[in-house]
């Protein structure tokens, strides 16, 4: 009897274990229980998508999954659904001859939750390379679209034929890149009240570093107690810093374009001025300057004590009553414009002076076509509705009429309306939103333009698209260095960085013990092989 | 109820069906989990390319590892690897057994019950957390600088030589308490009997530790000391990357091979070279337990682990 008992027991057992393993993947794709509960706007994107592919067979029409980022608010399921609609019968509208199925992904994950789709197998068509298509080509996760070129000359008749330069690796097209300036102005923000009263400045005056050390001498003078220069902190490992680094590398400086990033602002080597030479940046008397700057900020006790370590941006140490100014940089926006700011971040009105701007540089910001895409012509063909119909574009930006936005009537033209969030709705509460993720979209020339609840609006489309023409294009604009051939270098580089710029960029480390040390491990870490490389695609680059 | 022995021999392997088919569940749980994954290893040695699959990926040798001992920083990372493991390994154990000693002493006491969740809570609270504790006491405007050191403070996170102690302190302060939890529920499993006849025979306290206690629980020790050796190449990533603030200028003292791994990914994000680190530290992690337990087997057959 107990024999038996036994049997059956552990027959119970085994069946319990096998029934586990069966279901488990039929009810996913595979991920774990923690995934999926850290994933949940994602996963219920997903179960959306499955919804809508059983709810619609798509007969001979193609299905392009677009995967993008949502920054700020990601979308529900079921919002998600009906914009998929709404997107699908506007490409029907046009022949387009391809349909999307839409994953809106929390952008804080979006980059790991798109990798381990790739990597999983998963169905990944269109996706967007935040900053890292060289290493995406690298890995061979992006798919050749050189033989589609002709489906992106819509595109390209928009944006120039330079538009697509900055994808190309050993000759071929990778991704398409989202279409708006990539330059960004610094500002010094200072309280109005003190930049008037203390500093004699007034909106629309223009200051350069040198100016804002005489400046913080009198700040710190007068207000001993508090932080004159707040630093900014970097974020995901990229060291603490005062934007120098940008602001000395700008056109109004020494012209520096970075060719493999360092963090903020920051990069390792690069070129400076026109000369096509590539340098160890951290040998340049740009580099020097940078440091020596804020060496003799951190010395004079202007700044943030333990600086390179700080995790409070300067404008909530400047609304906690602690701090009285910081640069920061600002993209698309018009440095003639100074903003007089009294929004609640600060929490007193402040000034907004521009010092420089960094030159022109491709946005780093590209779609691209998985790896496993099984027909990626109609992904190109998908791609293209972004960059040249507003309904398409703005659908997927700010979701369904009627719903997520109200025409106010302000335009006539129905395919650029003034748009407006329904009454009781702002930007957080409609049901869809992916306003924010605007810039990384598409063309960012033909984004409706959004009025307030109060029906007030400025359009800043063509004052932007100026802008971005008539701002200094660096004298390498469109080439990227591939960096599959120094990985081992590159990863060994980036200790040593990580090692001393939080301090150098701080001002905590004396630059003339420092910057030699940091130099000489370089060496070891292997930086002049890197040199020779990039050296190398461009003199490749350039001689085309 | 007496049985047939000639019978029981026979059936001796038909009893044992249901045992084996007991084991069959968690036999093949751990071939799943533990012993196919370890095919992935094949991805240290391979140029991982997407489109073709980890499987038919370029083998490119030992290319990915050299990342790791390319510049003199490893020998510092090693350095602090290894020795601050020593530390955590060795000076946890007798944190723990003193901690868990106590604790047995004080078990018969009410009190007990509030001192035991007290000890083992800080190993919940989560390391960012620490970190931002530590920086409320260490951090230019912290406490320690402006309340005991009367304002003309230290600036404690670019200053190297204090942290092998801040770590160690924070490192015991978190995880001794529940490290003993082990030890407490070994020793409450020995016989009273013993204890009193000890008394009976006049033996202090420290004699009933050093002459009962140590010698019943030491298998319990060996092992656990074994198990952590295998591991004395990781690190605890969150001590070393987020309690000193990730600031670079106490790498040389914070810098071990997990932290170093990450800094040097960050930006590749590449998946072939990161396993190549963990490679690395598993198989030398390996070495150092089949060593550890022959010297083990050499002292204490019986309390080897193999």
């Amino acid at each position: 009897m107990r024999k038996v008992l036994a049997l059956v027991l552990a027959a119970v057992l085994c069946l319990s274990l096998l029934s586990a393993c069966g279901t488990a993947p039929a009810s996913d794709g595979g991920n774990t229980p923690a995934q999926e509960k850290t994933d949940e706007a994602a996963e219920d994107t997903q179960q959306a998508d499955t919804e809508e592919a059983e709810a619609e067979p798509a007969g001979d029409i193609p299905v392009i999954k677009v995967s993008y980022p949502c920054l700020v608010i990601t979308p529900s399921a079921d919002a998600v659904v009906d914009v998929e609609k709404t997107i699908n019968a506007r490409l029907d509208e046009l022949n387009a001859g391809v349909h999307m199925q839409l994953e809106a992904i929390d952008g804080m994950q979006y980059a790991t939750t798109v990798d381990m789709e790739q990597i999983g197998g998963e169905k990944v068509d269109l996706y967007m390379a935040l900053g890292n298509l060289s290493d995406m080509v690298a890995g061979n996760k992006v798919t050749d679209i050189s033989a589609y070129r002709d489906i992106l000359s819509v595109v390209t008749d928009i944006t120039g034929d330079t538009f697509l330069d900055a994808t190309v690796f050993d000759g071929k097209l990778y991704g398409v890149p989202c279409y708006k300036g990539s330059v960004l102005t610094y500002y010094w923000v200072v309280p109005t009240e003190i930049a008037e009263d203390d500093l004699g400045l007034k909106v629309g005056d223009r200051v350069t570093v040198d100016d804002i050390t005489g400046y913080l001498e009198i700040m710190h003078e007068k207000y001993p107690d508090q932080i004159a220069m707040g630093v900014r902190p970097g974020s995901n490992g990229s060291a603490n810093q005062f934007c120098l680094s940008a602001i000395y590398g700008g056109p109004r400086n020494f012209s520096v374009t970075g060719l493999l990033s360092a963090g903020i602002g920051a990069s390792t080597i690069g070129i400076v001025g026109d000369d096509l030479t590539v340098v160890d940046l951290y040998e340049t008397d740009y580099f020097k300057k940078v440091c020596d700057t804020a060496y003799a900020w951190n010395q004079a006790g202007y700044v943030n004590k333990d600086a390179s370590v700080a995790t409070e941006e300067g404008y909530d140490l400047m609304k906690a009553g602690r701090c009285l100014s910081y640069l920061i940089g600002y993209g698309g926006c018009d440095p003639k414009i100074t903003d007089a700011d009294t929004d609640t971040t600060h929490g007193r009105s402040v000034m907004m002076i521009p010092v420089d701007q960094n030159l022109n540089m491709p946005t780093g910001l590209d779609w691209c076509v998985s790896y496993g895409c099984e027909d990626p012509e109609a992904a190109v063909k998908a791609l293209t509705y972004f960059y040249t119909d507003p309904i398409v574009m703005n659908t997927l930006l700010y979701g369904v009429e009627g719903r997520d936005w109200i025409n106010t009537g302000f335009n006539d033209d129905p395919m650029d309306p003034i748009i407006q969030r329904p009454e009781g709705f702002d930007a957080l509460s409609v049901p869809y939103n992916a306003q924010f993720t605007c810039g990384i979209m598409g063309n960012e020339f033909i984004d409706w333009v959004v009025a307030d609840e109060k029906g007030e609006y400025e359009d800043l489309r063509e004052a932007h698209l100026e802008f971005m023409q008539s701002a200094p294009n660096s004298p390498i604009f469109g080439f990227s260095f591939n960096t599959a051939n120094v990985k081992n270098q590159i990863a060994a580089i980036s200790n040593v960085e990580a090692k001393y710029l939080g301090g150098l960029l701080t001002g905590e480390m004396d630059p003339d013990v420092y910057i030699p040390q940091l130099v000489e491990e370089l060496k070891q870490a292997g930086i002049a092989e890197v040199i020779t490389e990039a050296q190398a695609q461009l003199d490749a680059w350039n001689s085309k | 109820m007496p049985q047939d022995a000639v019978k029981k021999k026979r059936s001796k392997r038909v009893n044992y069906i249901p045992l084996f088919l007991m084991m069959l569940p968690g036999v093949a749980y751990l071939i799943v989990n533990n012993y196919l994954p370890m095919f992935g290893i094949t991805i240290a040695f391979k140029n991982l390319d997407y489109a073709k699959g980890i499987l038919r990926s370029d083998w490119v040798g030992f290319t990915n590892f050299e990342f790791l001992f390319k510049t003199k920083d490893f020998g510092i990372m090693m350095r602090n690897t290894l020795l601050y493991n020593l530390v955590f390994i060795f000076g946890g154990l007798i944190a723990s057994l003193a901690i868990a000693v106590m604790m047995t002493e004080i078990g018969k006491w009410r009190i007990a019950k509030i001192i035991q969740p007290i000890i083992c809570f800080p190993n919940m609270v989560s390391i960012i957390i620490v970190a931002y504790l530590v920086y409320g006491f260490l951090g230019g405007d912290g406490w320690v600088n402006n309340t005991l050191l009367h304002g003309n403070g230290i600036s404690w996170y670019s200053e190297p030589k204090y942290w092998p102690f801040i770590l160690v302190l924070v490192h015991f302060w978190k995880g001794a308490g529940y490290g003993s939890i082990i030890y407490i529920a070994t020793m409450s499993g020995i016989d009273k009997g013993l204890y009193e006849a000890a008394r009976l025979d006049g033996a202090t306290k420290w004699q009933q530790i050093t002459k009962i206690t140590i010698p019943i629980i030491r298998p319990m020790i060996i092992l656990m000391t074994l198990m952590a050796v295998g591991r004395i190449f990781n690190s605890d990533f969150g001590l070393f990357l987020q309690v000193p603030m990730d600031s670079g200028q106490l790498y040389s003292v914070t810098q071990t091979i997990d932290t170093y791994v990450y800094r040097a990914l960050m930006k590749l994000n590449d998946v072939s070279m990161s396993s190549a680190a963990s490679v690395f530290q598993a198989i030398a992690g390996f070495a150092l337990v089949l060593a550890s337990n022959l010297m083990v087997r050499k002292v204490d057959p019986d309390s080897s682990l193999f």
